[in-house]
């Protein structure tokens, strides 16, 4: 597989478990921080990249596992992971792609939420987003078309995609509300990678 | 005011983009190298960044033509519609269009790709005024009409248009297509499936062409439904909802008219609508169905096909929302959920009776 399928296999088996597993982990992982909720999504699509697909036979799944080895690396190097943790994501239904209720109007949303995050872009960033995604004009292309330097069509570009991630990241399932509420930063990121 | 410091995902994001837009100098490229070895969290992000980039794509297929419905005026007939061929759909208009529209269609056939086995192509005829719209095996496509309705296509679907002043002509040839109707009272809105037509003035209802039956839900408004010969005998815009052998449907029914048999007219709640009409999202739902009657929707979806190889395992209920075009996740979710294996065999997915596979 080369690597612009490889990103169509993530896009098509991880992604669209990211935010259930978010929202998971926010609401179990008190002491954890949005920050710490991202980095540990971070490396664990850092494993996932590594892995051969061929032998994953449930992304969702094997997002999950990926998590439990990252979180109990996280313990063992005493990182705030509470025990019980990982107990229950032992006791989660990793084999099952069923998704519960949430998830399954989730799934329904998803692309709704995504047309509304696109809509809500500022004018000349979703125009150029449009051009370059929908139209699927050339980042040159698009430039000539608008008038715009090719640098300022990446700038536009990188904030569509940014704030498209950033706002899926932080979506909640319905089922989730209740418990949506910010956990506290902790104020010693700078720590990241010395340990 | 300029920030000082991105955060890894919109460095990523940044990277994604450029890496995306293929310009990317050796320079660059040593220099993401050495920013995705620094720290495993970038690798990560970026992977991440890559994959929403590359999901993105899916909007596009449901973005219809925006605010340029297909003027009829300016299509040209391309003769040879092979959705097998690579560079086959791409229609040829002239002017400044020309490469924005061949463009969406490779962008569509592109998305079509990203199933592993999907890969049809759209492609568009003009012919004696009817315009003929087809989607491919794996494919939603949106088509926006001169009148302002839309028509979402679903896999393997193929429609003709005529529009003329005094009625919206379709016939669905194959398939399953929704329609949200313009509300225009002078020229009412017909679907013809088979022998069955359906009448709309402004609403929204999808229609589905079997081997056996057609089956019309109603999300919108109200619907009248006839055989094709009574609907032509009604002239334009009759409030003919009294009439023998016009059914009317209103939102939340759906009706199936079998042959030979009167049309059976029953509610439908609107989440089940949705979930019938998950395919709107390039998604299949199921409640329930049977494994077989899942593959069944699935395979529609792919030209790579699934076989259940035992009928106990065929029979079983199958729950959950699945990407239509991800035959190989479909088939692992559900040999995963049934203790069953899924083997892959040439052209075809074996599912058999099995052990739960382990993943450690």
């Amino acid at each position: 597989m080369d690597d612009p399928a490889r990103y169509r296999w993530i896009a098509a088996n991880i992604l669209p478990h990211e935010s259930e597993l978010r929202g998971w982990l926010r609401r179990r992982l008190c002491a954890f921080g949005d920050n710490d909720v991202d980095d540990l999504v971070q490396e664990a699509f850092a494993r996932i990249w590594a892995a051969d697909f061929a032998t994953i036979r449930n992304g969702r799944a094997y997002l999950y596992a990926t998590v439990r080895h990252l979180l109990a690396e996280y313990a063992r190097r005493s990182r705030i992971v509470p025990i019980e943790l990982l107990g229950e994501i032992d006791s989660l239904n990793l084999i099952s792609d069923e998704p519960g209720p949430e998830r399954r109007v989730g799934a329904r949303q998803e692309l709704d939420r995504l047309r509304v995050i696109v809509a809500a872009l500022p004018a000349q960033c979703r125009r150029v987003f449009e051009l370059r995604k929908f139209e699927g004009l050339s980042q040159r292309d698009v430039a000539a078309r608008m008038g715009l330097s090719e640098k300022t069509v990446e700038n536009h570009l990188t904030r569509a995609l940014a704030r498209i991630g950033a706002t899926l990241a932080t979506l909640t399932p319905a089922a989730e509300l209740t418990h949506s509420e910010p956990s506290a930063r902790r104020a010693d990121d700078a720590d990241h990678g010395n340990d | 005011m300029t920030r000082i410091m991105e955060t890894i995902s919109e460095l990523a994001a940044r990277w994604a983009v450029r890496a995306d837009g293929g310009a990317i100098g050796p320079d660059e490229q040593r220099e993401l190298e050495t920013w995705l070895a620094a720290d495993s969290r970038h690798r990560g992000a970026y992977v991440r960044a890559r994959a929403q980039w590359v999901d993105l794509d899916r909007l596009a297929a449901l973005h219809g033509p925006a605010g340029e419905p297909p003027a009829a005026s300016s299509m040209v007939e391309e003769p040879v519609p092979d959705p097998t061929a690579a560079n086959a759909g791409v229609t040829v208009k002239p002017g400044a269009t020309a490469a924005a529209l061949s463009r969406r269609q490779l962008l569509a056939a592109g998305i079509a790709a990203v199933g592993v086995f999907g890969g049809g192509l759209s492609w568009m005829i003009l012919r004696e005024g009817r315009e003929r719209y087809a989607s491919g095996i794996g494919e939603v496509r949106r088509i926006a009409l001169e009148d302002g309705s839309t028509l979402l296509l679903n896999t393997a679907s193929k429609v003709t248009v005529r529009l003329t002043k005094k009625q919206r002509d379709i016939r669905l040839v194959r398939g399953e297509a929704l329609f949200d109707v313009a509300h225009d009272k002078s020229r009412p809105f017909i679907v013809q499936a088979n022998d069955t037509a359906v009448r709309a003035v402004g609403t929204a209802f999808a229609v589905r062409l079997e081997a056996a039956q057609v089956d019309v839900t109603v999300t919108e408004g109200v619907v009248e439904v006839a055989d094709s010969k009574t609907m032509a005998g009604l002239g334009p815009a009759t409030p003919a909802t009294s009439r023998p052998g016009v059914k009317r449907v209103v939102a939340h029914e759906r009706v199936v008219i079998a042959r030979a048999r009167a049309p059976d007219v029953k509610p439908i709640a609107p989440a089940e609508a949705d979930r019938q009409l998950a395919w709107r999202e390039g998604l299949v739902s199921f409640d329930g169905e049977s494994l077989q009657a899942a593959v069944a929707e699935i395979n529609r979806h792919n030209r790579r096909q699934i076989v259940i190889d035992d009928p106990v395992l065929a029979a079983m209920p199958i729950v959950g929302v699945f990407r239509a075009i991800d035959l190989e996740g479909f088939s692992a979710a559900a040999a995963a959920a049934l203790k069953a294996r899924a083997i892959p065999d040439g052209d075809v997915i074996r599912l058999q009776p099995g052990a739960v596979p382990t993943l450690n």
